[in-house]
């Protein structure tokens, strides 16, 4: 694969996979008008961490055939192929609640999942590329969905509850930066572990413009989120689905919210392809005696 | 070619997988456009008003109807078998509620609304003594009664300035807050109008104060909830663009000291309607327990003194000193 041609499709797969299942469960933990700072500075953390591992992570790993060097990397494959098939069965469990709850709640259960399971089992069976494609060009729709409808929930939206007037108790602080800093952690390692060794030639540029847009667009949601229901996001199972529930154009136009069900079906149906794939290309690493 | 072919054709049937179960004709349901609950000595009684549509004809007819149960959920169940046709709670537009009903029940009201299937969160919240006598009355516009009580909550806050427009959601977020505290307009009904007679201010879910709709206007410019308007004293009025209350605090001699600066936009000549403004502000500061909510702003904004009388905030703002600091009207209390 000629990997220059590929980079938009690379940033557009990171993008979606960063995004996963977390616009579904808006990742909010008892918020407080600290949660999007505590927010910013988990994503930020988890960013530079994401670029050391870039940086540090052997792209040819049968020179580190040897010695401790072998030990660690075999700790490192082992745990990040656990974390992959980890994010992958969250990030569908939350895409099945949704679905069995909201999407089609009449329906029977196995249908739900049937839903996002047909979409992967195309990827599984489809070339790269095709994956790779679908992800640039769903990016877009995805991207004009979010911007949009936080700008339509504008009139909605409350600066205090995001309003913070002394330095927030660093406790609290940490304790939230942790919670969402496990989640991005966990959402965006293993896109990363598949964009950086599946793709060797790949620009550390590629890698973090693709974790950048996918936390942009994860905190325009966060902040849709948070500015529309508050704390009260406490009291809403998908707070994000709920925030754009508010908005209403008259007595007839009541549910917008069905406009981004076709977000999150994609976003975690990425997310899930990505996930697999490192694993699938950890277990072969794992596998093969002339690595680690 | 057929793979490249089959995403497409993928993705259009999950997209619209989901609008395939439970679909039914709009003439072959009851659409709700309101709700009410009251409560009774051992259970809940639900009202709902519904809009049927005759496509053929061209035709809208709204009905009204009530069931009684000791759960929620239960009263519904129990409305549901009395109508012969499903209902859809999407266009609900005005939940209804008596100033009788007691915190737990509000509480329970509220999740049950936020849990029930479809109903938009963004629904406003109303309080009205006849919950049957307004949902039973006849529509003004073509539509129903609900969507025109919304319309009038809609215009009356588009006037006057005053947020009349608290939703389920706003509701569900105030239970965070410290002391949860929201206002609800008192909506009425004669024969052949709906209109707004003022707001109870509810104060931890329990109504604590009944305001006219001067009163009303107040409340707004001390809670910053006005977004300007006419504003209506002693049969006066005046256009008010913008205003803003500023808060500040502090905590000596075992004392909460509370300075309010209003300023508004009012024009000097209104001198004396300033005046009548600022006595009706007084008498309502002078309220022994805190309906404006001052205590979230003191936790938001002046968290050094609001870490002090947390633990007693009552007993604090019982014996608290409340300034108004404008030149027309000056007041002290405590």
């Amino acid at each position: 694969m000629q990997t220059k041609n590929y980079s938009f499709h690379i940033i557009a797969a990171l993008c979606l996979s960063v995004l996963g299942a977390a616009p579904i469960t808006a990742l909010f933990y008892n918020a407080t008008p600290y949660s999007f700072l505590s927010f910013a500075l988990a994503a930020a953390v988890a960013i530079s961490v994401a670029l050391i591992f870039s940086f540090c992570f052997p792209r040819d790993f049968s020179a580190c055939h040897k010695g401790i060097n072998k030990i660690f990397l075999m700790v490192f494959v082992v745990s990040g192929f656990l974390l992959c098939l980890l994010s992958a069965l969250i990030t569908l469990k939350d895409f099945w609640r949704l679905s069995a709850k909201v999407l089609l709640p009449r329906a029977p259960e196995f249908i739900s999942l049937a839903l996002i399971l047909a979409l992967l089992i195309y990827f599984g069976f489809a070339k790269r590329e095709a994956f790779l494609k679908f992800c640039l060009i769903m990016l877009l729709p995805v991207s004009v969905t979010v911007v949009l409808l936080f700008c339509l929930s504008m009139p909605s939206m409350k600066l205090m509850n995001i309003s913070v007037y002394s330095l927030p108790p660093v406790n609290k602080l940490s304790s939230h930066s942790l919670s969402y800093l496990l989640n991005i952690f966990v959402t965006a390692t293993p896109s990363l572990i598949l964009a950086h060794a599946v793709l060797p030639q790949i620009k550390k540029r590629t890698l973090l413009s693709g974790l950048l847009s996918g936390s942009l667009l994860l905190g325009i949601i966060l902040l849709q989120a948070l500015l529309v229901l508050g704390s009260g996001i406490n009291y809403f199972e998908f707070p994000y689905l709920s925030a754009v529930g508010t908005l209403t154009f008259g007595n007839l136009f009541t549910r917008l919210d069905g406009f981004v069900y076709f977000m999150f079906l994609i976003c975690a149906a990425a997310k899930i392809t990505v996930c697999i794939n490192a694993a699938k290309y950890l277990l072969s690493l794992i596998k093969n005696k002339n690595s680690p | 070619m057929i793979k490249k072919r089959l995403l497409p054709c993928l993705l259009i049937i999950l997209i619209f997988l989901t609008g395939c179960t439970g679909y039914t004709e709009s003439d072959s349901r009851y659409i709700v456009s309101a709700l009410g609950f009251e409560r009774t000595g051992d259970g809940f009684v639900i009202y709902a008003q519904t809009v049927t549509a005759n496509e053929g004809k061209g035709e809208i007819a709204q009905n009204s109807y009530r069931a009684f149960g000791e759960s929620l959920w239960g009263t519904l169940s129990e409305l549901k078998a009395r109508l012969s046709k499903p209902i859809s709670f999407e266009h609900c537009s005005i939940i209804a509620i008596s100033p009788e009903i007691p915190k737990e029940d509000l509480v329970k009201i509220c999740d049950f609304c936020k849990d029930l299937e479809r109903l938009n969160t963004s629904v406003y919240f109303a309080v009205c003594e006849d919950i049957e006598g307004l949902l039973g009355s006849d529509a003004i516009s073509e539509s129903a009664g609900g969507y025109d009580i919304s319309s009038l909550i809609e215009s009356r806050a588009e006037q006057t300035g005053i947020n009349y427009k608290n939703r389920l959601y706003e509701i569900l977020s105030a239970r965070e807050n410290f002391l949860p505290t929201f206002n609800l307009p008192i909506v009425s009904s004669s024969t052949d109008e709906f209109y707004i007679e003022g707001e109870y201010i509810y104060t931890d879910f329990t109504p604590v104060k009944k305001l006219d709709n001067e009163q009303s206007v107040i409340y707004s410019l001390i809670t910053n909830q006005n977004s300007g308007g006419y504003i209506t004293v002693d049969d006066n009025e005046a256009l008010m663009n913008s205003s803003h209350t500023y808060l500040s605090a502090d905590f000596k001699d075992e004392r909460l000291y509370i300075t309010l600066e209003m300023q508004t936009d009012l024009k000097q000549e209104n001198a004396e309607f300033c005046e009548n403004l600022y006595l009706i502000a007084q008498k309502l500061l002078s309220e022994k327990t805190d309906i404006f909510g001052f205590a979230n702003v003191l936790e938001q904004k002046h968290s050094r003194v609001f870490e002090q009388i947390k633990g007693d905030y009552g007993k604090a703002f019982e014996n608290c000193v409340i300034e108004l600091a404008n030149a027309l009207a000056k007041g002290k209390r405590g």
